[in-house]
């Protein structure tokens, strides 16, 4: 572990974050008396009122079922659905609408690309290749279908600093890999993975790629088609939109070639008992009633995000979160988990004495909600030497103001278990 | 400290937490392990005993104050008790605390734990060692 240690003066919030701070109705409520410091946003966002708004407006006006319906709610609700997978589409910069697939989260996406592409194609003697800072949904997915088939999970290494073992990444790439999948930003450690020469050297010895951009898409502009990834995955309620919905991107001509996920209504062209014949993409895979109302308040998100502007959130937070690295590591008893170039969304830390556990319940009474535990990246804390850490993750509305609280806090932590 | 973290946090917790009683390994007696996939807190309590009285109980964990400190108590309260008198002081500590209806009742260096019902995303972290120790009470010496 090491410490960012460079001088940073206290960002100022531009005006358009000011006010759009204003439009979370949630970070005005108070937690055990205090003003509520909302600093847990890796695990999920808090909603703007456009986006409360939206799943109001499709339940007091539009709600039917959609795709299947002769009457007026139905055809408004189906046009309010497929709109917002344009809006998806367009997030992403997609070459097309049908390369979405509107799923319950990323961890459901992948475990799609795992039964529908990946599983008929795996043989024994094949690898699948991840890396050592995967979220559990990108290991336990790829683990499930190694025991199924045989097949053999391959870890890129992380170094200390948090970054990519690159030189073992270049040996790991085989022709016995079927499938690269790596985390955009790391949700423990915020290291950013510079993805795009990765891809490109997977894509170059024709082995198909999964992005996992869960923590990158609120923070930084995506765009699949620069970046070059076969498929990628994020969830709705890490960019301020509800819990139950998220996103499979996957390209065309891929999704093609890929056997349906779950089988039932919406997603078969013909059934008969002498067989059925399937949708093609997006709506082979999207089997039943979908979270039609998450899937529309999605899309206000990805508008009110795209009106905000994702470069100017990126260029924002990128100074709060060197100023909140810089503070935190100015505390005598703090360490730092990694150190790496770039950082985006999560600072995780140990303060010394004082357990995860215990620095969370502590923050909590002071208003300030954070992580404490192995966020779901369990190998990459025992790779650390350590069975927990305590997480501060940002969202653009967080404040110098709340770095600052947070610091507070952290070091009456250190005094009570000194 | 506010107050209620005062509740939570009391002097005679911190100290047990701090510096843990019979915080080692007992090899040759029994012993089990649980782990909290919440936080990632894992304890293992060991016990030996005769034919009807514990003898010795101790721990080894990678825990948090809270969970330390409860281990550390309970090795002192149910050392040397008979096993079945500890048994049920043990399954009453972890329904008590799971059982929100019924507040443990707890004594001396064990009362300094009830603040934890304020908190209840930390009643785990009280209740796992003694949860290890009943198990342990089952496994093959």
């Amino acid at each position: 572990m090491s410490q960012t240690a460079k001088p940073t003066t206290v960002p100022t919030v531009p005006p358009a974050i000011v006010a759009a701070r204003e439009d979370f109705p949630i970070l005005r409520r108070s937690a055990h008396g205090k003003p509520l410091v909302y600093l847990d946003n890796a695990a999920s966002t808090q909603k703007p009122q456009q986006v409360i708004d939206a799943i109001t407006r499709y339940y007091e006006h539009e709600n039917a079922n959609i795709h299947r319906g002769v009457h007026l709610l139905s055809t408004e609700a189906t046009a309010a659905y497929e709109a917002a997978r344009g809006k998806v589409a367009r997030f992403l910069n997609a070459v097309d609408d049908s390369e979405i697939v509107f799923t319950r989260g990323a961890t459901e996406s992948i475990n799609l690309v795992a039964h529908s592409y990946l599983e008929p194609l795996l043989q024994p003697s094949d690898e699948i290749l991840i890396s050592h800072m995967e979220h559990h949904a990108n290991i336990v997915p790829w683990q499930l279908l190694a025991e199924r088939t045989g097949a053999k999970l391959k870890i890129i290494p992380v170094a200390d600093d948090g970054e990519l073992d690159l030189e073992t990444f270049d040996q790991l790439l085989t022709e016995r890999v079927k499938l690269f999948a790596i985390v955009h930003v790391s949700n423990a450690i915020g290291t950013v993975n510079d993805v795009k020469p990765l891809l490109a050297k997977a894509k170059a010895r024709g082995i198909a790629t999964l992005l996992d951009a869960a923590q990158s898409v609120q923070h930084m502009p995506v765009d699949v088609q620069d970046l070059g990834c076969d498929f990628l995955v994020f969830s709705g309620h890490k960019i301020f939109a509800p819990t139950g919905i998220g996103t499979l991107y996957g390209r065309r001509e891929i999704l093609d070639t890929m056997r349906p996920y779950q089988g039932g209504g919406d997603m078969i062209s013909r059934v008969s008992f002498s067989g059925t014949t399937y949708k093609p993409p997006p709506s082979r895979f999207e089997a039943g009633t979908p979270h039609i109302a998450g899937g529309i308040a999605l899309g206000f998100a990805l508008d009110y995000l795209s009106q905000l502007g994702l470069e100017t959130i990126h260029a924002y937070e990128s100074e709060l979160l060197a100023y909140a690295a810089s503070q935190l590591a100015a505390i005598p008893e703090l360490n730092l988990l990694g150190n790496p170039r770039h950082r985006s969304g999560a600072i995780s830390f140990t303060l010394q004495e004082a357990h995860p556990h215990d620095i969370g319940t502590i923050l909590d009474t002071e208003g300030i909600a954070i992580r404490a535990g192995h966020h779901c990246c369990e190998p990459l804390h025992q790779r650390f030497g350590l069975n927990a850490t305590a997480r501060a993750s940002f969202a653009f509305y967080n404040t110098p103001a709340e770095v600052d609280a947070l610091v507070v806090a952290l070091k009456k932590a250190a005094t009570l278990f000194a | 400290m506010n107050s209620t973290l005062e509740r939570l946090y009391r002097q005679t917790l911190l100290e047990h937490s701090k510096k843990p009683r019979n915080n080692q390994a007992l090899p040759g007696g029994r012993k089990a392990t649980v782990h909290n996939p919440l936080c990632g807190d894992e304890i293992t309590v060991y016990l030996k005993s005769g034919d009807t009285n514990l003898e010795q109980i101790a721990f080894t964990s990678q825990s948090c104050s809270i969970c330390t400190a409860s281990a550390s108590m309970m090795s002192e309260t149910l050392a040397t008790k008979p096993i079945s008198q500890a048994k049920s002081i043990a399954e009453d500590f972890v329904s008590g605390f799971k059982d929100k209806a019924s507040a443990p009742k707890l004594e001396g260096d064990l009362a300094a734990l009830l603040g934890i019902l304020e908190f209840p995303s930390r009643i785990r972290c009280a209740t796992l060692p003694w949860e290890a120790f009943l198990l342990a009470l089952e496994s093959k010496p």
